[in-house]
């Protein structure tokens, strides 16, 4: 008991708790998490948004007309999606190793498998736009809306991976000194890759709850 | 300063400081989303209970739980508040202590702030009918 009272009382003293976390991070890093941060909460308010109209909308959401998503497609995009980030994890182990090849095997991987899931959403439109268009009702806005804004969001991540993957083709400066650039479009990729199960949930599974 | 804490007990109180910055935002949000679905999803299936339990209950679970963690984050950002205030008239205070002491001036407002939001949300969710048009 006395020493778990000491450790309490170290943690709550002043030299514990100005300890500063994460301790040492370079500006980009803080600059791309906190894009993030402001980029989780626009995705919050628009998850936010669904259920408040599907609330109010009555029992029976999707509305009269529109068939319940199906989930076939939805689930194969998650299992090529969610995935991607490994690759993106094991280039960036990689890089700070110094193993360019690993970058450049890494990226291309993601690059494949993010291309793929918006060639998939693209014929998933193509479906869907037989049956509701974004102005058809509030369900096909935000049906739209939301996971257009995702598929921006992974056009915007595969530039992003484009970019280190041309650029370590070119020569770029990378190496286990440099990989800023690396570490912070990994963030950004598996917090879009996090955004898809929280929009697989909201507008895929949720409905047949 | 006295002699520094080792990396564990440096990690605890790291953590401890953000959660006093961040715990009652966290906390409402919580709150916000566990009270108006079930409140919602009870309500449009047209039941007072949720899996036997009273719809009231488990609303007030879904306020007192956060209101409880928002009172607890208050009164860590208010210790570190004090803890830093009391370095800085020893003259022990380095630009780590003033940033610890911003975060914690930040922490007590807006934990304050968030209880109240919480408590008054709460107040309305277990006076009213929880299923009135």
């Amino acid at each position: 008991m006395t020493d778990r009272g000491g450790v309490v009382a170290a943690a709550t003293g002043a030299e514990a708790l100005t300890t500063e976390l994460p301790v040492g991070r370079p500006t980009g890093w803080w600059g791309m998490v906190m894009f993030v941060a402001t980029e989780a909460t626009l995705f919050a308010c628009l998850l936010g948004s669904y259920f408040y109209l599907r609330f109010q909308y009555g029992p029976q959401w999707p509305p009269p007309g529109i068939e319940d998503p199906t989930l076939l497609k939805p689930l194969v995009m998650t299992a090529i999606l969610v995935p991607s980030s490994l690759p993106v994890m094991w280039a960036e182990r990689g890089i700070r190793h110094g193993q360019r090849r690993r970058l450049r095997l890494g990226m291309a991987a993601t690059l494949l498998m993010g291309t793929t899931f918006l060639l998939l959403q693209g014929t998933e439109y193509d479906e869907k736009l037989h049956m509701f268009s974004l102005t058809t009702n509030a369900y096909g806005s935000l049906f739209y809306v939301i996971t257009g804004f995702h598929g921006l969001h992974v056009l915007v991540g595969l530039t992003m991976i484009g970019w280190l993957l041309v650029a370590s083709l070119r020569g770029g400066s990378f190496g286990a000194h440099r990989h800023d650039r690396v570490r912070n479009v990994a963030i950004y990729w598996h917090f879009v890759d996090t955004v898809w199960v929280a929009i697989l949930f909201t507008i895929y599974l949720s409905p047949r709850l | 300063m006295s002699a520094q804490p080792g990396p564990r007990i440096r990690l605890a109180g790291g953590l401890l400081l953000w959660y006093g910055v961040l715990g009652g935002a966290v906390a409402w949000a919580v709150h916000l989303l566990a009270a108006w679905s079930l409140d919602e999803l009870a309500c449009a299936a047209g039941s007072q209970h949720i899996s036997g339990v009273p719809l009231w209950q488990a609303l007030g679970i879904a306020v007192v739980v956060p209101a409880v963690a928002t009172a607890g984050a208050l009164l860590v950002a208010a210790l570190v508040w004090w803890r830093t205030a009391r370095a800085q008239a020893a003259g022990d205070a380095d630009r780590a202590t003033s940033r610890s002491r911003l975060l914690a001036v930040v922490g007590v407002w807006a934990n304050l702030l968030f209880l109240a939001i919480i408590v008054l949300g709460g107040v309305a969710v277990l006076v009213f009918p929880p299923c009135q048009g």
